[in-house]
């Protein structure tokens, strides 16, 4: 049977503002099919029609979100790349479109074109990738070293140890869970033992986690990483995302009960990323 | 102390007095003078009834009275009086008074015991008194007609000794009777006369019975007068006295402890009323005192308060402002970019057919494309600072240099320096910790101050840093204005004070607010006509390794 013929990648844009979307067609006209929308609705019934690679949705718009949208869309099409693209976002937001939505990249008005199309094909790789059986240019990733008999790994990096012996109480049994202080000593842990998750409490002044945290992603790409802080601003957590690529995001003080949560996801996900490559 | 184990002690008191209180009520013996007086009554009456009894047997034995009735008569009314008195004196504590009554009972038993046997012999007695004269005068006619001189002499010695005895009964007396009777005997036996042997015999016995009887009522009426029935009523009087006086004293004694009693009551809760008053005082007082502090206190936190409303309404809107502006920036970015392109792709072709005119026109609007990218830019940059500003998306506490927050609020404040000359001088300053967005304020608020207070004309507003201490950094702002006139330095940063016609006067207050919760403070140097420096001092941020651990999640 012939491999089927390698077709363009299919974007869908939504933005409340037409001239925005005209500006977008512009930049993608050539080599992409791209389909454009002014609300959540309509945009909802085009992806019930087809297929996208890549989403791109505004934030604040009337009627429906761009996180509400976004929601319903995931049920919808769940292996299509969600990318949010907005003015201004809100913590809020924010945090809804990592936590809830798990939106791939966060992009911010205005935006220059080059890297908005760099932004929008790497999600399209990335889309392919998760799609089983798609064809797709790249080469399947290096099979796992990790032998399954041994217990998944989970790392917890914080300078205290309530939250790891919290985590090891609740996790223990299932799963091996190792403490480390800084994430430079997580860094040459897991260069000898890769873990599937890592949770990390970041410190509200010290801004060079990002350094370490986007190390860490690029040595091991498909580990989960939940960052939890007690606060951070917009920016902040905009960088966590695109460049760290977090799965999740806990804001102090929160509930065990949601990390928990968030942690068995993240054991899931990670087991569904093996299963595939 | 919670209300009840406050009233407990108070209870006690209060049930302990009243508890006293019933007692003494209880206790206190009810002085029946109505009795008392009818005792004392009752022993008069008794006295009188002796006394009158007294009288009649004085009579009696005078023969005044030949009716022994008055004798007996009282007696039952005396029992009566006598178990009355008995009883009256049953309650009576030490039984002294019942002894009294019951010895006033025995004398008077005794006495009517021997007036009883007085009566016997009075009977007796008079009886023979009364046949004794007649037969005498019987047998003298006849000794007369017998011509019995010594029988008629002797008789008469008889009666005459007889009579005598009786007047006076004496035992020399009675000895003489019996003596004369003992010669009548004689006589009688030495003569046979006769027939009146009978009658003397008569006479003899008679005269014997009065000698007798007259004898022992004379013993009984001794006795009768040592009976002293008078004396034990009077004791019996001494006593019921006694004991009522004792009662009157007892309940007057009683009484007095209830008056001490319902005194202490009433002092108490005069002293607890009082207590509770100056308390109620003290207590004013307090509050007064706190009602004025909180006052105080209220009306500053209510100043912040407005002005940190301000802030969460302006960040709102800063918010919306913010987005409204970089969509249309998004795609006014994008157009122009893709229109640089396309005027690229087209430029190309362009050159190749040669056309001055149309190469020219295509040049100009691919340059003209290319300010409008970077006017965009601009705009964006601004946009960028106003959030820097505001830091409306909530980031709490940042580590940076003053510096940072200089230049930032330094950006937005370029207007206000319009027409001053600003001057930096920064130094090596170490990292804070601090609010950022806080910081902004208290350095915009200073710089306004310093531009505003600038003359118009070589105005100069010099921004200074520098490390005050190791641990300390310390910015300076200094203006060449008038200065500070030495009665209002004291109070600028007092709220609501200010020597300007414009603003609220509070900046100063909140700015200092803000520095002394970054664990600084401000300082003023300033001499009239030379300027002012208000200077920031911070300390420095803490070591990372001098953390301490939060709570989990």
């Amino acid at each position: 049977m012939l491999p089927p013929e390698p077709r363009r990648p299919s974007l869908l844009f939504i933005d409340d503002e037409p001239r925005v979307l005209n500006a977008i067609r512009a930049v993608f006209k050539s080599g992409y099919d791209v389909a454009l929308a002014t609300s959540g609705f309509d945009a909802l019934a085009l992806l019930h029609k087809q297929e996208f690679d890549v989403i791109v949705s505004d934030q604040r718009m009337p009627g429906m979100t761009g996180v509400e949208f976004f929601r319903r869309a995931k049920r919808i099409a769940p292996n299509t790349v969600r990318i949010l693209l907005s003015g201004f976002a809100d913590m809020d937001a924010l945090m809804a479109a990592v936590n809830e939505v798990e939106i791939h990249r966060f992009v911010s008005k205005p935006w220059d074109n080059a890297g908005l199309r760099a932004v929008v094909a790497e999600a399209v790789e990335v889309a392919r990738a998760l799609r089983p059986g798609a064809d797709h240019p790249t080469l399947p990733e290096e099979p796992r070293i990790v032998p399954a008999e041994i217990k998944e790994g989970l790392v917890v990096v914080d300078a205290g140890r309530q939250l790891h012996e919290r985590v090891e109480a609740e996790f223990g049994g299932r799963y091996h869970v190792i403490h480390c202080e800084t994430l430079v000593e997580s860094l040459a842990l897991l260069h000898r033992r890769p873990c599937a998750v890592l949770v990390c409490r970041l410190d509200v002044c010290d801004h060079d986690d990002m350094v370490f945290l986007m190390q860490l992603k690029q040595h091991h790409p498909d580990m989960m990483v939940i960052t939890v802080c007690e606060a951070t601003d917009a920016a902040r957590l905009v960088a966590l995302i695109n460049r760290v690529g977090i799965f999740r995001f806990l804001r102090e003080p929160g509930s065990f009960q949601l990390l928990t949560s968030y942690l068995h996801g993240a054991f899931e996900r990670a087991r569904k990323r093996r299963a595939v490559s | 102390m919670s209300l009840g184990l406050r009233a407990a002690p108070a209870l006690a008191f209060v049930l302990a007095l009243a508890g006293l209180w019933a007692y003494l009520l209880w206790t206190t013996p009810t002085v029946d003078a109505g009795r008392h007086g009818r005792a004392l009554d009752l022993v008069r009456v008794l006295k009188q009834l002796d006394a009158a009894r007294d009288a009649d047997l004085l009579r009696v034995r005078l023969d005044l009275l030949r009716d022994y009735d008055p004798l007996v008569q009282p007696l039952p009314r005396m029992d009566a009086i006598l178990a009355e008195l008995a009883e009256l004196a049953l309650d009576d504590g030490s039984g002294a008074l019942g002894a009294a009554v019951a010895a006033a009972h025995a004398a008077f038993t005794a006495k009517a015991d021997m007036v009883d046997r007085f009566q016997r012999h009075d009977s007796l007695l008079k009886n023979s008194l009364r046949y004794a004269p007649a037969a005498y005068s019987d047998i003298q006619q006849h000794a007369e007609a017998a011509a019995l001189p010594a029988l008629q002499a002797r008789l008469g010695a008889l009666m005459g000794a007889t009579l005598a005895f009786v007047g006076a009964p004496e035992t020399a007396n009675g000895l003489r009777v019996q003596a004369a009777a003992q010669e009548v005997r004689g006589l009688v036996r030495a003569q046979p006369p006769l027939a009146q042997r009978a009658a003397i015999d008569n006479l003899l016995t008679h005269v014997d019975v009065i000698v007798l009887r007259q004898s022992a009522e004379a013993v009984l009426l001794a006795g009768l007068e040592q009976a002293g029935t008078g004396a034990r009523l009077d004791e019996a009087t001494a006593a019921f006295t006694r004991r009522f006086e004792e009662q009157v004293s007892r309940q007057a004694r009683s009484q007095a402890s209830l008056l001490a009693l319902s005194g202490v009551a009433v002092a108490a809760v005069a002293a607890a009323l009082g207590w509770l008053v100056w308390r109620g005082a003290t207590e004013l007082r307090r509050m007064r005192q706190l009602v004025e502090r909180t006052r105080a206190d209220l009306r500053e936190s209510q100043a912040q308060l407005i002005h940190a409303e301000k802030m969460t309404l302006l960040g709102e809107v800063v918010a919306g402002i913010v987005h409204e502006i970089n969509t249309p920036l998004g795609y006014l970015r994008s157009g122009l970019e893709s229109a640089g392109d396309n005027l690229g792709a087209v430029l190309q072709p362009a050159r190749e057919r040669g056309d001055g005119r149309e190469l020219e026109a295509l040049e100009e609007t691919r340059g003209l494309v290319r300010d409008g990218l970077a006017g965009v830019d601009q705009i964006h940059a601004t946009i960028v600072n106003l959030l820097n500003f505001s830091r409306i998306d909530r980031s709490k506490v940042v580590r940076c240099r003053v510096e940072n927050s200089l230049e930032t609020t330094l950006r937005l404040a370029s207007h206000i320096l319009k027409g001053k000359v600003l001057v930096r001088r920064y130094g090596q300053t170490r990292e804070i910790q601090c609010d950022l967005p806080q910081l902004n304020q208290v350095f915009l608020n200073l710089v306004k101050n310093a531009a505003q207070s600038a003359p118009d004309k070589g105005g100069q507003v010099t921004i200074a840093t520098a490390m005050a201490a190791p641990d300390l950094v310390r910015v300076d702002i200094t203006d060449n204005g008038p200065g500070i006139l030495p009665e209002d330095r004291p109070r600028i940063f007092d709220p609501f004070f200010t020597t300007r016609g414009t603003g609220n006067g509070l900046g100063l207050s909140i700015s200092q607010r803000i520095v002394r919760e970054h664990r600084g403070w401000i300082e003023v140097r300033s001499q009239p006509g030379a300027g002012a420096t208000f200077s920031v001092l911070l300390a420095t941020a803490q070591l990372a390794t001098g953390k301490e651990p939060h709570a989990a999640a």
